[in-house]
């Protein structure tokens, strides 16, 4: 997820193991989904990203397996 | 009547309970603190009423150890009717779980919890709208404030008489098909047999939920095979796996049911929102969890030492009176002074620190900082192989390790809990920290105390990379809700702390009290002495201590507090200084800050870990303890 903040994006597509993907579906993060990174943490931390209203951290590690589209 | 409460993680679960309860369960502003379910019993209407606050659960998926409690409570434990709280801010997200629930087929109603925030945020909810929909009472309410709660019980009482079931909500056609499909497949006993209701057992099957697939096929070997084909069909024509398609199933009814009962208008500004810019920003970020901890430290110390002093004079003079019983009752004197002393200790030396830090901690926690430090420190603690989350049990560790290896479960994998949990328990608790400041801070200054702490951070750094380096599975990394920032309520923060503090008055000090009593008897008799010369190799010989504190450390393993209240007692005297030289003091509280757990902490790392990791932890703190503190002395004695 190295797309730019702010933008609205739409996920793409989810490369993780059950565990993980149902703790992002927990989360409302599902193919589909849109959302938005308001901000990545310093020195390689991790991506606060904005879905349906809550605000969600995900590790740096485990947002690169996550596909996303910027809209428009 | 049982009534269960079910909600997503800050849903304000734990503060409806309390209110209805009456204080008992530990609610906070961080997701999946409520590990453990709470049980109370109370009158309504002339009924004799038990109510569970069920662990905070996103989904009833079984990702985490909360997520399989509350499933596990709700499948096999009497529940008579499900009140399933939501944050009507976060309504399309919370709707997920309620249609989990739905699957159930249980008497439920809803409780449309944090109406004021979602007013804030511009929505208004048509909350009849949304009861004709779920086919249940829905009754906003504001738990903080007590608003709505008596009218949800009598509805929820009524909901029960009526035996209110949710309607069952259907998703798109074709998966309806493959769940028939499916149930076609399996006999029509399997729900009464493996108690799991058909809807719900029929969709863990099609996500490949692994606790209840394990559980049917105890009864259905071949169950594999038979699901199997439901979860390709499922694949081929969704074109992702059967789980994300059943997720996102529940998803776009969600999103469906939310679209149809609100009107989004337009939301107030939100302070906290900038707040938030500022707390978690890359910069500004870090200084500020600085100065905020640092604060925190010196606040408590602060506040414990200006109580401290005069309250040491006072119960010095209350032991000089016992003085004349010595000649002529040296038993009873002994046995009296060890009851003074005891008391004394707890009031003297621990109350004053323990009280600020709690009252501290859990302004911290009602704020909703502790996650937002989980955000700052996830790098860091990816260094040492862990991932932001594991931050929490340390913090928490500051308090007692108690609750701090308790929080491990919301660590995901088995590996990160034993680091978490080894790392944990050197972190020096509040016990511990009476110690730092009432004999290195105390005499030796602020900056002695605030010198062991530094040592403390970078030993766990070091043991933690260690401990990464030999067992390399990498962490599941970290996905964590970072909530609303809520003004603390003086009623939950001073209750909070109450419930701890409670604990400390009465499990610790009765300890406390009994410890100095059996010490004061050992000295009477004349078998300290045996006790020190057992250790005198490792407290005169290695460390260069005087052999008498050998029975300290001995007792130090009950409460870690002991150890230094017994201190002035196995030395004779309240005035420590005057008998142990400054390097002597620093190397016994370095000891005393790295050596074993006490045998509370070992009790939970027993059942939260195992034997074998227990004993591990046992030894490696043992080891380093040693060593830290003969270093200290090598420091001590060479400048």
């Amino acid at each position: 997820m190295d797309a730019p903040i702010g933008r609205e994006l739409v996920v793409e597509d989810i490369y993780c193991g059950y565990g993980r993907r149902s703790a992002l579906s927990n989360m409302g993060i599902l193919p589909g989904v849109r959302l938005f990174i308001v901000k990545r943490g310093a020195f390689g931390g991790p991506i606060l990203v904005n879905v349906g209203g809550s605000q969600v951290a995900i590790g740096r590690g485990l947002a690169a397996k996550i596909d996303v589209k910027v809209l428009r | 009547m049982v009534i269960a409460l079910v909600g997503q993680p800050n849903c304000g679960k734990s503060t409806l309970f309390n209110q209805v309860a009456g204080y008992k369960s530990i609610s906070s502003n961080f997701p999946g603190t409520t590990v453990e379910f709470t049980k109370s019993k109370f009158w309504f209407r002339g009924q004799s009423t038990t109510i569970v606050d069920l662990p905070g659960s996103y989904s009833l998926s079984t990702t985490d150890m909360a997520e399989l409690e509350t499933m596990k409570y709700l499948l096999y434990e009497d529940v008579d009717i499900i009140i399933n709280v939501m944050d009507s801010s976060l309504l399309s997200r919370s709707l997920e779980l309620t249609i989990e629930l739905t699957e159930l087929q249980k008497p439920m109603i809803i409780a449309a919890n944090m109406v004021d925030e979602a007013q804030k945020k511009g929505m208004s909810i048509d909350y009849p709208k949304l009861q004709k929909i779920m086919g249940v009472d829905v009754v906003p309410i504001m738990a903080s404030k007590g608003k709505g709660i008596t009218e949800l019980f009598s509805r929820a009482l009524e909901s029960l008489h009526k035996k209110q079931i949710p309607n069952e909500l259907l998703f798109s056609k074709d998966v309806e098909n493959i769940i028939q499909t499916l149930a076609d497949k399996l006999p029509e006993t399997i729900y009464s047999q493996t108690k799991i209701p058909k809807r719900f057992l029929l969709l863990k099957l099609l996500e490949g939920n692994p606790i209840i697939t394990q559980k049917v096929k105890e009864l259905i070997p071949d169950i594999d095979k038979r699901v199997g084909s439901c979860r390709n069909k499922l694949k081929e024509t969704h074109g992702r796996s059967s789980d994300i398609v059943v997720f996102s199933e529940r998803h776009a009814l969600s999103m469906n049911i939310f679209e149809n009962v609100v009107k989004i208008g337009k939301p107030k500004r939100d302070i906290r929102e900038s707040i938030d810019n500022i707390v978690m920003s890359r910069w500004l970020g870090y200084p500020i969890l600085a100065v905020i901890l640092y604060l925190f430290f010196v606040g408590i110390f602060y506040v414990g030492s200006s109580i401290e002093e005069p309250l040491s004079a006072l119960f010095e003079q209350w032991t000089n009176l016992l003085i004349p019983l010595k000649q002529a009752h040296p038993l009873l004197y002994h046995l009296l002074s060890g009851v003074v002393q005891g008391i004394a200790g707890g009031i003297t030396i621990v109350l004053p620190y323990l009280v600020p830090f709690l009252i501290g901690l859990s302004v911290l926690e009602d704020i909703g900082y502790l996650p937002r430090i989980a955000f700052l420190m996830d790098t860091f603690m990816h260094r040492i192989g862990l991932h932001g989350k594991a931050i929490i049990p340390f913090i928490l560790g500051y308090g007692c390790n108690v609750p701090a290896i308790m929080a491990l479960r919301i660590l995901e994998s088995p590996r990160d809990r034993f680091i978490a949990g080894t790392l944990a328990t050197f972190v020096p608790c509040s016990a511990r920290m009476t110690i730092i400041f009432a004999m290195v801070g105390y005499y030796m200054g602020a900056a002695a105390a605030l010198s062991i702490y530094i040592i403390n951070i970078v030993v766990i750094a070091i043991i933690g990379k260690v401990m990464s380096l030999m067992l390399p599975e990498i962490t599941p990394g970290l996905i964590l809700e970072i909530p609303r920032y809520q003004l603390p309520s003086w009623r939950s923060v001073m209750s909070k702390s109450w419930l701890r503090i409670k604990e400390f008055i009465v499990i610790a000090w009765p300890i406390i009290i009994i410890g100095s009593i059996i010490l004061s008897t050992i000295q009477a008799i004349g078998l300290e002495d045996n006790i020190n010369a057992m250790f005198s190799w490792l407290t005169s010989g290695i460390l260069g201590l005087p052999s008498k504190v050998g029975v300290t450390l001995v007792f130090g393993i009950f409460r870690k507090e002991l150890s230094m209240i017994m201190l002035s007692q196995a030395l004779g005297t309240t005035h420590i200084s005057s008998v142990l030289s400054h390097q002597q003091l620093f190397v016994f509280t370095m000891f005393v800050v790295f050596y074993m757990p006490c045998i509370s902490t070992m009790g939970v790392l027993v059942r939260e870990l195992n034997w074998r990791k227990t004993i591990f932890i046992f030894l490696l703190t043992t080891v380093v303890a040693t060593v830290l503190a003969f270093l200290s002395r090598i420091v001590f004695y060479l400048t």
